[in-house]
């Protein structure tokens, strides 16, 4: 038989299971990248002398290298590194990182650069003359960025936002290289035992477009809203 | 320092792939470009059926992690070709028709939306314009449309390309041997032994080679952009940036 439908219709409680694993890596991925993608984006932005050249330095290497790459580097250096360093420390610990830990650094590392981008072009779009007029009420710049600038930048991202968080979700699929048990890893783990490779896979398939397909609808609607309140504020402004 | 040498030692090895790697990529761009265009016109054009079914594999393409699509063609049609139409050998077939199957169909889907994007971005009235003059659909296709569309398509489609390229990593899981795959093979040979070595050495050549096509779509995008550029401002050569 080709496609087994009884053991794929067996097998979606095992591989759904899974799907927590698979959103937690998302979810690490989506607030840590943001963070670090807002420092790299504010440190090239304002060219701070050391930073802006690591920042960029680090931009340079992790947009032309695959994330699989990545995410093999890490597995075999970030035990050995930290070893070390527990080492120099004079630490008696052995490091034993579990594969979910990995797989965030290299996912995080990854998307990290991705989103500097994201949010670099869209505060990029908001217009200087914003900031100007904040300082001239008296606001500190960091104060204008938090209620001015960032506010304004958040609708304009939306779009590449979306399609950057969608990308990592299909993207976290390659931490069952690692040993993870995401949706992949429960769906290779199953197929395992029968070799239904074929069915375990396809049915991880649908999981994967279904979240891809939510997320999708979630951010057309948040653009909508967006877009509304463009609207509303785009002829008073003009007025 | 093991990771040195094994990183010395494991750099020839992996530009001794990048030929076959090139030409699988070769032809993963010249399939997926001619198919994302079939795509693109289908999805333009009224056929109910076709566009529906188009449009859901489109978005099955679009919404699957690259890897399950690699895993389901490779399973997928082995067992067809094997247990369906009886064909004992596609055991045996090389890993690599089945990843580009999966990279055409994938980059295919891609590019069709961009190519989509494209021709929707041209003026109606240009299209109008030229049927007044008398030209048929295809001579519109091919002066009016395609260098403006082509243009516009450039920019997303060098991205494509490049995030293609990244993606070739992922046909280790299958058994491909290209630049990962050769990687992880000197990697499983030496146990382990200066694997950190090996694996920044496969970054460096991944690095290299996305560096050098970058460079490639920039000069491209440029050289197409000649004729905005007959007024000739000192900055020219920017306009391709």
């Amino acid at each position: 038989m080709i496609f087994d439908v009884e053991f794929a219709v067996e097998s979606i409680p095992g591989i759904l299971s899974a799907l927590p694993v698979t959103l937690y890596l998302a979810l690490i991925g989506l607030v840590c990248s943001v963070f670090i993608g807002l420092f790299v984006a504010l440190a090239r932005m304002y060219r701070i002398p050391v930073l802006s050249k690591l920042a960029s330095g680090y931009l340079l290497v992790i947009r032309g290298v695959p994330l699989m790459v990545q995410l093999y580097f890490v597995f075999v250096a970030l035990p050995i590194w930290l070893q070390d360093i527990v080492d120099q420390l004079g630490w008696d610990m052995i490091v034993d990182l579990s594969p979910i830990v990995v797989a965030s650094v290299a996912l995080v590392l990854n998307y990290g650069a991705y989103m500097s981008e994201v949010i670099r072009s869209a505060l990029l779009s908001v217009d200087y003359g914003q900031l100007e007029a904040a300082h001239s009420i008296g606001m500190s710049t960091p104060m204008a960025m938090v209620r001015i600038i960032i506010p304004q930048a958040v609708v304009v991202a939306l779009p590449n936002l979306g399609n950057t968080i969608i990308g990592m979700v299909k993207d976290t699929s390659l931490a069952y290289m690692v040993m993870v048990v995401d949706i992949m890893g429960a769906a290779k783990k199953i197929a395992g035992s029968g070799l239904n490779y074929l069915e375990t896979y396809a049915v991880a398939a649908l999981i994967y477009w279904a979240l891809n397909i939510i997320l999708e609808k979630v951010f057309s609607i948040l653009e909508k809203k967006a877009n509304h309140f463009n609207v509303k504020t785009v002829p008073s402004a003009k007025a | 320092m093991k990771g040195l040498e094994a990183f010395a030692a494991s750099f020839p090895k992996l530009i001794s792939v990048l030929p076959s790697t090139f030409l699988l990529f070769l032809c993963t761009v010249c399939i997926g470009i001619t198919l994302g265009l079939v795509f693109a016109v289908v999805r333009l054009s009224r056929h109910k059926i076709l566009n529906a079914v188009l449009r859901v594999f489109i978005s099955f393409e679009r919404g699957t992690p690259l890897i399950i699509q690699i895993l389901i063609i490779y399973f997928g049609l082995r067992a067809l070709f094997v247990q369906g139409f009886g064909v004992q050998g596609a055991v045996r077939w090389s890993p690599a028709i089945f990843a580009l199957i999966a990279y055409s169909l994938n980059l295919a889907s891609f590019l069709s939306e961009t190519f989509r994007g494209a021709y929707l971005s041209i003026d109606r009235g240009q299209i109008e314009a030229a049927q007044s003059i008398g030209m048929d659909r295809q001579l519109i296709f091919r002066r009016v449309i395609l260098p403006q569309g082509a243009r516009i398509a450039l920019p997303g489609m060098g991205n494509l390309l490049l995030d293609e390229f990244k993606a070739l990593s992922l046909a280790f899981s299958i058994g491909l041997v290209e630049i990962m795959g050769r990687g992880q093979g000197l990697a499983n040979a030496s146990r382990g032994v200066g694997a950190v070595g090996i694996y920044a050495a496969v970054a460096l050549v991944f690095w290299i080679v996305c560096f050098l096509l970058d460079k490639l779509f920039v000069w491209i995008e440029w050289y197409l952009s000649k004729d905005l550029r007959v007024l000739g401002t000192s900055g020219g050569k920017t306009a391709g940036k």
